[in-house]
């Protein structure tokens, strides 16, 4: 209870406390509630320490309190205290571990968030990512750095592949490494290739459709192994909800444990490699002593990652604003297979290969082997020796492998080794099945209304693009491989805003012998192919 | 190095924000400006799909086929044709209604579809796969969508689209050409299969392949009830009179007043042409 002698002392308390206070020097007290905050925020470094790191000074306090953060702090432990200065030159890491998990990281944040507007079931996928481009703020440019970040990261997978590869750092003791990222190499091929299903267009369908065929073609369990993929005999409800939990949930999962063990080894175990020539080369030992002093992770190589994640990421953001759109064709259609179907650009080596021969083969047993021979390589090469000049079967080999697979990689995209008839050839390319094409392109303003025949068209003298583009149709069609090929292009209004186009090449039928096939009046037979399309004044092709 | 970095970080952080907030401002317009897009290229697929599906019963410009369906090409029709059967629902989902699930019976007696050759089918067949259709509910929509794009064409554009072509000396081929459009326009290809005429592939009616040789052996065929004595006179009658003799084993059903819908000139084209087949 406060008694009357309390409220009597109050005003007598007060007093003291007051000068108790103004005793102390408030600076000081500030700077030490506020030191104590710091440190609680960045593990163990206070105020000075924490601008000395920033202006890149020596530690302020020994023990170096730096050291300790990586102690403290979760997220620091798992990075080393300090790199030898060698294994962190940029020509020697190129930083492409460190960009594939970046890469790795800016794929979940996007992709969680498309993740809220999308539902996998083939009546709600292809709607749901009309309505991420005209209906959700921001949501272009996160679809298209979802999918740039996925190209990238296929690409800084492989690239540090090589990169491994070719400064001979999968050798021992780094052998167990090198096996996990052939692993994580093909989580992030198969990563990529389960999202290239999802926006459910005929690019996703048929790509993907291609690529489960050969699962189709492993011996003994073929059919199994694709009906466990797709669901279905074909792709369905069924296989776009595998494909979607593989993507969001399975591959991820697997990705992360990899990733950590992956990295577990480079941080812990064995570090990242030196310079072959650091280590083994012919150099001056002292610039051999520089080149081995460490470097401390805090600040020096915190800072340079945090400058390159803004790097990139502002990089990327820029180049999807302007140049990089992630494609979207119409909805997937399985009665209607389109013309010049490919599988994704990383698996073209696979279609070129299944061209060569047998798919049992090409497709399933020889990549098969490849990959296992890819894991074995730092069990099979015993060459002790790093230096690119000792390892001359090595680097040749390397070399040798990459061009096979850019000679591959062609071969699989449909100019190789796939006849299409030469009317539909021509006219797919002025106006593709999917996507624009020279024609659309054009825009609905310069498409004119009329009937032209190449037999009578004649180039004017100030030709408008329409003009150019009819005369390219027309020398084409009179060099194709028919006999007296006509070409005539018929366009008028459907409605006041939509432009009716009938494309058609017809010639005369020939025999296998060559000779021409006549009716019953003696008339040359003559055969067509017709392609009917419309031009909406607002499509935008022009644009595009 | 450190101090670089940082400052450079910072300068790209800032620009990268700068951009970001330049796309935010922008976003509003460019969400519409893309909806405007898609819904374009759903009218252009809905046409597509329209050519290639309706127009055995619409006709090619959805100008309606006598005897068979009714004319969709305006939008004003459409929605007075949705005030009059009393659809509570908008223009849109009447169409998607329509279309998905066919009509069993027709509404307008004088549109008889697919009964007119069969009396067991469904005066309209319901185009949705969920009811045997062959087309997914997305493919419907961009039909609809289609449709609801008929407008009256401004008088600009019909001047415009009256002289398209630099017109040659009339030849044969000019009158082959007309034949065919008008065998189109007035929606022959409903019924009728002539393969010289993209489009028409009908089963209701016989096939016009081979009709000049085929017409002079009906008139001297003993079964022949019509008035004609030559060929392009049994071609006639069968166009003005279509009942006067009707084909075994089809239906009267072809309309009776294509006198009214063609002109003179009009009838001696196409009945020049039919002669040739």
């Amino acid at each position: 209870m406060l008694g009357l002698q309390d409220l009597r002392n109050l005003p007598r308390d007060f007093e003291r406390k007051v000068r108790e206070i103004l005793n102390q020097d408030l600076e000081e007290v500030v700077r030490d509630r506020l030191d104590e905050r710091v440190r609680t925020i960045t593990a163990g470094l206070d105020l000075e320490e924490l601008r000395a790191v920033f202006r890149g000074d020596p530690p302020t306090e020994k023990p170096n309190p730096r050291w300790k953060v990586h102690t403290t702090s979760f997220l620091f432990h798992i990075r080393p205290r300090y790199y030898q200065r060698a294994s962190t030159w940029f020509t020697h890491t190129f930083r492409l571990g460190w960009l594939s998990t970046y890469l790795f990281f800016i794929e979940l944040v996007t992709g969680i968030i498309l993740m809220i507007y999308y539902a996998p079931t083939p009546n709600t996928a292809y709607r749901d990512m009309l309505n991420i481009l005209t209906n959700v703020r921001f949501g272009l440019l996160m679809r298209d750095l979802h999918r740039l970040g996925a190209e990238l990261m296929v690409i800084a997978v492989f690239l540090h592949m090589l990169r491994v590869y070719f400064t001979g750092s999968y050798k021992k003791p780094r052998e167990f490494t090198w096996l996990t990222g052939v692993i994580l190499l093909g989580i992030t091929l198969f990563l990529s290739f389960s999202g290239y299903l999802l926006p459910w267009d005929q690019l996703a369908y048929w790509a993907v459709t291609i690529g489960t065929s050969m699962a189709d073609k492993t011996p003994l369990i073929g059919r199994e192994v694709n009906l466990l993929l797709r669901g279905a005999p074909d792709i369905g409800a069924g296989g776009l909800l595998r494909f979607y939990l593989l993507h969001v949930l399975f591959l991820p999962l697997l990705a992360i444990l990899f990733i950590s063990v992956h990295y577990y080894k480079v941080s812990r175990e064995h570090g990242i490699s030196l310079p072959a020539v650091v280590e083994e080369g012919e150099m001056d030992e002292d610039r051999r002593r520089w080149a081995k002093e460490r470097i401390d992770f805090i600040p020096d190589l915190l800072t340079h990652e945090i400058f390159l994640s803004v790097l990139v990421l502002v990089a990327m953001v820029v180049a999807v604003i302007f140049w990089f759109d992630a494609p979207l064709e119409s909805q997937a259609n399985p009665q209607i297979t389109p013309l010049d179907t490919k599988a994704p650009w990383y698996f073209l080596w696979l279609q070129g290969m299944l061209k060569l021969g047998d798919p049992t083969w090409m497709g399933v047993i020889l990549p098969g082997l490849i990959v296992l021979l890819l894991a074995a390589i730092p069990y099979m090469d015993n060459n002790p020796s790093r230096l690119a000049k000792n390892r001359p079967i090595a680097v040749s080999m390397g070399v040798l492998g990459v061009i096979v697979l850019i000679i591959l990689s062609y071969m699989g995209t449909p100019k190789w080794g796939i006849e299409t008839p030469p009317a539909v050839r021509i006219i797919q390319d002025i106006v593709p099945q999917e996507g624009v094409g020279p024609f659309r392109k054009l825009g609905y303003e310069r498409i004119k209304l009329g009937t032209f025949d190449t037999d009578t068209f004649v180039l004017p003298e100030n030709p408008d693009e329409f003009d150019v583009l009819f005369a390219e149709f027309q020398k084409r069609v009179k060099n194709a491989p028919l006999a007296s090929p006509r070409g005539v292009w018929e366009i008028d209004l459907l409605q006041p805003n939509l432009k009716r186009v009938k494309m058609e090449i017809s010639w005369t039928k020939v025999d296998e012998e060559g000779n021409i096939l006549k009716d019953e009046k003696g008339q040359p037979v003559r055969d067509q192919y017709e392609k009917v399309f419309f031009i909406h004044e607002d499509s935008g092709y022009e644009r595009e | 190095m450190i101090r670089l970095q940082l400052a450079l970080g910072i300068i790209i952080t800032i620009v990268g924000l700068l951009i970001v907030a330049w796309v935010g401002v922008n976003e509003d317009a460019n969400l519409a400006q893309r909806d405007r897009e898609i819904l374009a290229r759903r009218i252009e697929r809905g046409a597509e799909l329209f050519e290639r599906n309706c127009y055995t019963c619409h006709g090619i410009n959805a100008q309606g086929v006598p005897g068979l369906g009714p004319a969709l090409n305006s939008r004003e029709m459409l929605e007075e044709r949705v005030k009059e059967v009393g659809w509570p629902g908008s223009l849109h989902s009447y169409l998607v209604r329509t279309i998905s699930g066919g009509r069993l019976v027709s509404t307008r007696p004088e549109y008889q579809g697919a009964k007119a050759s069969d009396p067991n089918a469904m005066v309209m067949p319901p185009w949705l796969e969920d009811y045997g259709g062959p087309l997914r509910p997305a493919d419907i929509e961009d039909i609809a969508y289609f449709l609801e794009n008929f407008e009256e064409f401004p008088p600009e554009l019909l001047e415009q689209m009256a002289t398209p072509t630099p017109a040659g000396p009339p030849g044969e081929e000019d009158v082959a050409a007309r034949a065919s459009a008008l065998f189109i326009e007035k929606g022959c290809g409903g019924c009728h299969t002539l393969s010289s005429v993209p489009g028409a592939t009908g089963a209701v009616g016989p096939a016009l392949d081979g009709l000049g040789q085929r017409a002079a052996e009906r008139i001297a065929d003993a079964a022949y009830t019509g008035q004609a004595t030559t060929a392009e006179e049994y071609i006639r009658e069968s166009i003005l009179d279509p009942s006067a003799f009707v084909v075994p084993d089809y239906p009267d059903a072809m309309p009776k007043n294509f006198g009214d819908l063609l002109s003179e000139e009009e009838l001696d084209i196409l009945v020049q042409f039919l002669l040739q087949q």
